[in-house]
């Protein structure tokens, strides 16, 4: 996907460059960006890699421990499936938390194996997955890492906004997600009668 | 709101001192990880960040910017946050460089470019996720994820300019 997107920037923007006449500053910009997008990343390393190595001090205090005792009777309620599998739900608790602290690396692996031992339950893979895509994060340490780099005059002003737009954007992943299945288990049971009656 | 990152910093100190963890060991170990996390992005961050940077230099990024802007102020998001609520489901490096070309254009503290930060905080690369875990675990037809995820997507982006402007 993104190959087809890089290219299709890459020419759409140096076609339209030639029609709007501004072939000089794309010149200009294929220059400069390259450089710039090496100064960028190397003046993230900073931040990204502060937040890691204290995030680092909190797994090996065993917060995840901790945090897993706290969210075990809540997942036990989201994923019925996981009831008795102890490994499913220990590995939903990995990757939420993860997630939440911003261990974009820690996180992955952990949601692939969540994903592998819930393997026959689609319903709790797809709610698992819902829950993924609103990115629920503590610090969005990247984002804020950018920010002071690019010259915000606090850059972590857009903290609280953050959880408050996470939360909203959860909850409404959740009720689109619950009303889409509704109508799709709706339609299929429709759809399964009227082969049933077809067949009489 | 000064306060948060301090007030975080020593809580997570504190934690670890009473735990006797070795704090400045798993601190440079962690810190390695971040640093080679952000180290193995360059070459697709000067890939994308050129791309990016073609596309707005040619005008093609503000025609689609304009053309939209009517609608995107209709919904209550602003209309320089479009390109990254395109890209944001679809790869995280390019929304990095989106985010970076959004800020740089608009200001750092400019509400545009604070909604922007907000909704990359509040979302996640819903393609690529859905992607891995459909191939670790068999499984094809997911109902219901794609339009959940993209609401979401779409819900932040206006919550962000709503609680930015």
């Amino acid at each position: 996907m993104l190959n087809i997107i890089w290219a299709a920037l890459l020419i759409a923007g140096l076609i339209t460059g030639i029609f709007t006449g501004r072939i000089h500053s794309v010149a200009a910009s294929i220059m400069t960006s390259a450089d710039e997008a090496v100064k960028f990343a190397f003046g993230l390393i900073g931040a990204v890699a502060l937040w890691c190595g204290l995030i680092q001090i909190l797994e090996d205090a065993g917060v995840l421990k901790v945090t897993s005792k706290i969210l075990k009777p809540v997942i036990t309620k989201l994923f019925p499936g996981t009831k008795n599998n102890e490994k499913a739900q220990s590995a939903i608790i990995t990757n939420i938390s993860a997630n939440f602290l911003g261990l974009g690396n820690g996180a992955t692996p952990s949601g692939i194996e969540a994903v592998r031992e819930m393997n026959n339950s689609i319903k709790d893979i797809c709610l698992f997955l819902v829950i993924n895509s609103a990115g629920i994060q503590l610090i969005p340490s990247t984002v804020i890492a950018m920010r002071s780099e690019l010259g915000a005059s606090d850059p972590s002003d857009i903290l609280v906004p953050t959880w408050i737009v996470s939360g909203i954007s959860l909850l409404s992943a959740l009720i689109i997600y619950s009303v889409y299945r509704r109508a799709y288990y709706c339609m299929r049971a429709v759809r399964m009668k009227r082969k049933a009656k077809e067949g009489q | 709101m000064i306060y948060i990152i301090p007030v975080f910093l020593l809580i997570i100190i504190t934690v670890g001192f009473i735990k006797g963890v070795p704090c400045f060991d798993s601190f440079v170990k962690g810190a390695q990880n971040g640093a080679m996390t952000i180290v193995r992005l360059v070459p697709s961050l000067i890939g994308l960040i050129v791309a990016i940077g073609v596309f707005r230099a040619s005008g093609a990024l503000d025609i689609i910017v304009e053309l939209f802007r009517p609608i995107m102020e209709k919904i209550g998001a602003s209309a320089d946050i479009l390109p990254l609520i395109m890209i944001r489901p679809v790869s995280g490096s390019a929304s990095l460089a989106t985010l970076r070309d959004i800020i740089v254009k608009c200001g750092a503290d400019s509400p545009a470019a604070r909604a922007a930060c907000v909704m990359m905080g509040s979302t996640e690369t819903i393609f690529y996720t859905m992607t891995v875990y459909a191939g670790s675990s068999g499984i094809r037809k997911m109902p219901g994820v794609l339009p959940a995820a993209l609401t979401a997507n779409l819900v932040s982006a206006v919550a962000a300019g709503l609680i930015c402007s």
